[in-house]
């Protein structure tokens, strides 16, 4: 059985996965991996040609149209406004999309998210006609401020980019999902296996994003067709209403007209 | 460099070019092509621009590829 449907800025997609481009041991390894993931969004970013490397994007670009998947551009690397609005600008104009995976770090090491430079672009962007993906992180104030400017969207971190941690702070994460109950909120970064992906599904978030967790696993192809039905499953079991926990056992087995040797009041 | 000719930096290295050469006929003298976006001096031109718009002596041209990410 396959969850339900969801809608991204208008755009109605199957597939809660959102998968990146990157990291993969071979570009064979890399298509072979998506295909398996039936991810229907891949991430994908752009960069300056260096003077001997003319045309060196062709062949990547090649694999991603056969792809035919909706793209999302990052701006990856970019640590101020003005780089990422730049950035931004760039990739609409080179993958002819106004959908834009907004990264704007403040910090080098854990790559988190500066909010401060994070809202200031997000506005500037949403003004420019871009749908903004804030890549941010879980606090909940800025992430209603990123929904008062305009954002449909929004990407909080699980975890740092790359770490594999899973769900650093599961309360912050619900507290998002019912503080915003009408925002699409997918968790991104920070997922190391299914089971990651699966808690995040069941806190009610709409979808997951993630690469290397897949591109780094020693099978990709095999990992790809783990986490696409564990984010399945997931989305499953919140759509089903998962049962309260209780502190007292409950017999699951009826009680009624047992023998009076077995009755234990 | 000859006299009509005019210098600019291309994809971070300097390079002499024909004075009032336009961005199509640039492109097509240094055989770029495929998926490509085309920037001058940190602003994008549009490819319905290329064959209008001149490059002036000193700009900063930058052809922008799609790469892997995530």
């Amino acid at each position: 059985m396959k969850a339900s449907n969801w809608t991204v800025y208008g755009q109605e997609l199957g597939s809660r996965l959102f998968i990146g481009t990157a990291l993969y041991p071979s570009p064979k390894v890399m298509v072979d991996a998506i295909r398996a993931s039936r991810a229907e969004v891949i991430t994908v970013s752009l960069r300056r040609q260096s003077a001997n490397q003319a045309n060196s994007g062709e062949q990547f670009w090649q694999m991603i149209e056969d792809l035919n998947c909706h793209l999302l551009p990052n701006t990856a690397g970019c640590y101020s406004v003005k780089e990422a609005v730049k950035t931004a600008h760039m990739a609409r104009e080179l993958f002819d999309t106004d959908w834009v995976k907004l990264e704007v770090m403040g910090d080098s090491y854990n790559l988190q998210p500066d909010p401060f430079a994070l809202v200031e672009a997000t506005k500037i962007l949403i003004e420019d006609g871009f749908k903004v993906f804030p890549y941010t992180t879980d606090d909940l104030v800025l992430c209603q401020k990123l929904a008062e400017l305009g954002c449909e969207v929004l990407m909080p971190w699980g975890a740092p980019i790359g770490t594999g941690q899973g769900l650093l702070n599961p309360y912050a994460l619900k507290t998002l999902r019912e503080r915003l109950p009408e925002l699409t909120l997918l968790v991104d970064a920070g997922i190391g296996k299914p089971s990651d992906a699966v808690q995040a599904m069941e806190l009610g978030f709409d979808g997951i994003l993630l690469n290397t967790a897949i591109a780094e696993a020693l099978e990709p192809e095999t990992m790809a067709y783990a986490f696409a039905d564990a984010i399945n499953a997931g989305r499953l079991a919140y759509e089903a209403g998962i049962m309260p926990k209780r502190d007292n056992a409950k017999p699951s087995t009826p009680t009624l007209d047992q023998p009076i040797w077995q009755q234990h009041g | 460099m000859t006299s009509n000719q005019q210098q600019i930096e291309f994809n971070g290295q300097t390079l002499a070019i024909e004075s009032s050469q336009t961005v199509s006929a640039f492109l097509e003298s240094q055989s770029v092509a495929g998926r490509f976006i085309v920037v001058i001096n940190d602003e994008v031109i549009p490819k319905a621009n290329w064959d209008q718009h001149a490059i002036q002596a000193g700009d900063q041209i930058e052809i922008m590829s799609p790469i892997s990410g995530g």
